[in-house]
């Protein structure tokens, strides 16, 4: 359960890159984040974990006041899956994953045998277990971000955190990776913000998305109100037009010229 | 009878002044000096296994007749050719061998300005008797140095004899010098890889107090520290009168120097008095710092030395 | 080979051993082992010594014992600070000077020396104890200057230690020619360190290095995370600009009591945590103490090098680390380059 309340950030003093944003989310449910490049997507997921400084606003998370706690307490309630690039490439895929309790161990770093069966446990269900023994660096783009979904996932935190997780996959991962990230909001009940550029998956795997445009939440509500023609055409300055998709309720956006 | 009676009355003297001697003579003089870091250093006798660790230091004991009680030397003691057959103990590049040392079990290392306080210590860490002999100031020092040393090593009569006449050829300089009638300019160069601005002596060295002592007056003189480079242009204004190379062993000559780009401009170079210079007789604090005075006096007012 | 990768502390230790067994039996003066084994016997019994043992005595006890001890200090020290640093500043390169502990250091040891202090005691603990205190002080400075705002950017820290001790290493340069004199002095100690014997160093020293090494090494899982990136790290519950101070505190802790005894020594920070990443890996949980077992078994070879190498002189540490240490090193290198140890 997340409660973003009028959250602003400022890179620098003259231009705010996020404007008193305020959204809910209830458990188990999926938020995407939509919007041209330098809309705030990435900012918004960065704010939301804690890593850049706040200009003014809360965050509640499973009822926490999630900005003011330390570093080890918000890791245990918000888990991030940055997108996959230059990962240390000596780290074993075990290793990696593992790094996923670090909000959990003693002042020495010593992991116990229950972190190892939660490491394990998030393997398994990310489909990574027999990349245990790999080096990072030996692992394909998709391999690494299905890795770092795992690292996630061993964080056991009430709210899951996605920044472009598709960007450098193929058409296979893309669908392979929401779809797992969909189950795990339903079974396991994790609140998950993705920011997303691809407009139709967004429509087919979120039950509430967001539209930001420079730093503004433009609209807020449900796939088919939020993803619209008429604004989406104005917001990327690009004829759109919808098209019919292969269910009755499924609808593709896609450039008014193709 | 009456003479027989004499012989025996002296006999028998001598032997009542020679009773009341030995006990006082039984522990020989004991030596307390003090040395030139101000530690009290006590001999039970004079010193008669010797580690010398610099050079001058060497040149000094051999000078006293010293030479056969030194057993250990320092790697740029080479002076003279005796003392390079004796064991060396390191001191290149100020690492000396402690280990070696204790293994001569010397009864008295003799360190000198070259050396650290640290070294100092580190010997003192080792029971090893150390004396400290200070650089000297000037000639008089030189002097005094020779002292002390002769009375660490038992040789007080001939540290005497030696200052005697190491005095006599200082005196024999100064008396030709009166006679001079300037006082010329006189650079005298360490190193000149750079000849743009090569190293030199400054105020307050001794090379400086040399030169002056030696009828000269340092083109350096206006610098401001002891060891320092100097610029060429302030070289050119200067103009010194005498170049003496102490780099000469280096392989720096006369004609190098005359070929460096802008030095023609300098008197020196002009009137052909670059002169190449032992500088082990000026820089190493022994008896041959007396060599080096005459050979300076020499270099600077040849016309009074012909 | 294998089995050599298999046991990390195992091979560090007997290494280790064998080192500080080698460098108590060799050098410039031949003791013969079952000397040694008397004069131990002897000492340690409380019986005085036959004078044939004597200089033994006082070469084991007042020379070798002591400068083993120091040189096995110096490089866990070295070695372990070096491991920390590349870690931090995620930078192949970083070595325990990379922050002007070196450059402080000398200027410190520099300026009590240009004091003429009177021999003694005192004058000869003041220079150590300013080298240290000046090098602590140096990397604070760089520290203040490299904070923006809140935070720590590390390619701050870098640059700032570059300028810091470029500045420390002129006025180091500048004193030694104007403060006249003591110039023979600050030369033997930039080149090999306070060069002194005896147990003092050892005592000086070991406070200094327990604790900052002590603290180093439970930072280990720390600089594993901190490998992701600050983002990354901070993400899964590190606090960053924390640990980036306590380590820097700790590496300039052990690394000023380094320099401040031994002198500048380098390549062995910087060397030895990759021989150690390049044969056990980078888990830094493993890779700070077994850098630090390493470096101290390292520079003891090193050390019983530069005594033997042209008996009766002896080369100054520095050269030997650097000799004999390049060319292994990059054979290693190119014999594992594919493992990616980066």
């Amino acid at each position: 359960m997340l409660i973003v309340d009028s959250l602003s950030v400022a890179y620098t003093p003259a231009r705010l890159a996020l404007n008193h944003v305020s959204f809910e989310l209830a458990a188990g449910k999926v938020l995407a984040l939509v919007g041209p490049n330098g809309a705030g997507k990435t900012t918004l997921i960065r704010a939301l974990s804690g890593v850049l400084p706040v200009l003014a606003g809360k965050v509640w998370v499973a009822g926490k006041d999630f900005l003011a706690l330390k570093p080890g307490e918000r890791a245990r309630l918000v888990a991030v899956v940055p997108q996959a690039r230059s990962l240390p490439p000596a780290f074993t895929a075990w290793e990696t994953v593992l790094l996923g309790r670090t909000p959990y161990l003693n002042w020495l770093g010593q992991t116990s045998p229950k972190d190892e069966e939660r490491a394990r446990q998030a393997m398994q269900r990310t489909r990574t277990l027999e990349l245990a023994d790999r080096r990072v660096g030996e692992l394909s783009g998709g391999e690494q971000q299905r890795l770092l979904l795992a690292r996630a996932l061993a964080q056991e935190a009430p709210l899951l955190l996605l920044d472009e997780p598709t960007t450098h996959l193929d058409l296979h991962y893309q669908i392979n990776l929401l779809d797992q990230v969909r189950t795990l909001a339903r079974q396991n009940g994790l609140t998950v913000v993705v920011a997303l550029h691809d407009l139709n998956l967004a429509a087919h795997y979120a039950e509430q998305v967001a539209l930001l445009v420079k730093g503004e939440l433009k609209a807020l509500g449900a796939p088919r109100d939020v993803l619209e023609p008429a604004l989406l055409s104005q917001v990327y300055q690009l004829p759109l037009k919808r098209i019919p998709g292969a269910s009755s309720d499924a609808a593709l956006i896609v450039p008014a010229a193709l | 009878m009456k003479r027989l009676r004499i012989v025996w009355s002296i006999l028998l003297l001598a032997a009542v002044l020679l009773s009341a001697c030995a006990p006082a003579a039984a522990p020989v003089a004991a030596i307390s000096l003090k040395d030139g870091l101000g530690r009290e250093v006590k001999l039970d006798k004079p010193a008669q296994k010797i580690v010398s660790l610099s050079p001058s230091n060497t040149e000094i004991l051999f000078a006293l007749g010293a030479g056969a009680q030194v057993i250990g030397r320092d790697d740029l003691s080479d002076t003279p050719a005796e003392a390079k057959k004796l064991p060396s103990v390191g001191g290149n590049m100020g690492k000396y061998n402690f280990e070696e040392i204790a293994k001569l079990k010397p009864d008295l290392v003799l360190a000198t300005g070259i050396n650290t306080p640290e070294q100092v210590k580190a010997l003192e860490n080792l029971n090893v008797t150390t004396f400290y002999l200070e650089n000297p100031k000037d000639l008089d020092g030189l002097f005094k140095n020779l002292e002390t040393v002769g009375a660490l090593t038992g040789r007080t009569a001939e540290a005497k004899k030696l200052n005697e006449s190491l005095a006599k050829r200082v005196k024999s300089v100064q008396d030709t010098l009166a006679k001079a009638a300037s006082k010329p300019k006189v650079f005298y160069e360490l190193d000149a890889t750079n000849p743009a601005k090569p190293w030199t002596a400054g105020p307050g060295s001794f090379i400086d107090k040399m030169i002056t002592l030696a009828g000269g007056q340092n083109a350096a003189g206006g610098l401001k520290s002891e060891w320092a480079e100097i610029s060429q242009e302030e070289l050119i204004i200067q103009n010194p009168d005498v170049i003496l190379l102490g780099d000469a062993a280096y392989g720096v000559s006369p004609e190098q120097v005359a070929s460096r780009p802008g030095w023609s401009a300098i008197k020196a170079v002009k009137e052909k008095r670059v002169l190449a210079f032992d500088d082990n007789l000026v820089s190493r604090p022994g008896p041959r710092l007396v060599d080096g005075y005459e050979a300076l006096a020499k270099a600077i007012h040849p016309e009074l030395f012909k | 080979m294998r089995w050599i990768a298999a046991h990390p502390a195992l091979v560090n230790i007997l290494l280790l051993v064998l080192a500080l067994l080698a460098s108590v039996a060799v050098g410039s003066v031949l003791i013969p082992p079952l000397a040694i084994f008397d004069v131990l016997r002897l000492r340690l019994g409380g019986a005085s010594l036959p004078p044939n043992l004597e200089p033994y005595a006082a070469i084991l006890f007042s020379l070798r014992l002591p400068r083993t001890i120091l040189a096995a200090l110096t490089g866990a020290a070295l070695a372990g600070s070096g491991a920390g640093y590349q870690g931090l500043f995620r930078n192949p390169l970083a070595d325990p000077y990379l922050l002007g502990v070196a450059s402080g250091a000398g200027l410190g040891a520099v300026v009590v020396m240009s004091l003429r202090l009177p021999y003694g005691w005192f004058s000869l603990l003041a220079v150590p104890l300013a080298a240290f205190l000046s090098a602590a002080a140096t990397v604070f400075v760089v520290y203040l200057l490299a904070r923006s705002g809140r935070t720590l950017p590390t390619t701050n820290l870098i640059l700032a230690g570059v300028a810091v001790s470029s500045f420390a290493g002129a006025l180091t340069s500048f004193l030694m020619l104007y403060s006249t004199g003591e110039l023979r002095r600050a030369l033997v100690w930039l080149l090999g360190g306070a060069a002194s014997s005896g147990w003092e160093p050892v005592l000086g020293m070991l406070p200094y290095v327990s604790l900052g090494l002590g603290i180093l090494l439970t930072r280990g899982h720390a600089l594993n995370v901190l490998q992701f990136g600050d983002e990354q790290a901070q993400q899964l519950g590190i606090p960053v600009e924390m640990v980036r101070g306590v380590v820097i505190a700790a590496v300039s802790l052990a690394t000023a009591a380094a320099v401040a005894f031994s002198g500048v020594i380098g390549f062995v920070g910087l060397i030895v945590p990759h021989l150690v990443r390049l044969v056990w890996g980078s888990d830094y949980r493993r890779l700070l103490p077994i850098s630090c077992l390493l470096g101290a078994s390292f520079l003891l070879f090193a050390d019983i090098l530069a005594r033997i190498a042209l008996a009766p002189q002896e080369l100054p540490v520095g050269i030997v680390t650097a000799l004999a240490g390049a060319p292994f090193f990059l054979w290693l290198l190119r014999r594992t380059r594919a493992q990616q140890a980066w």
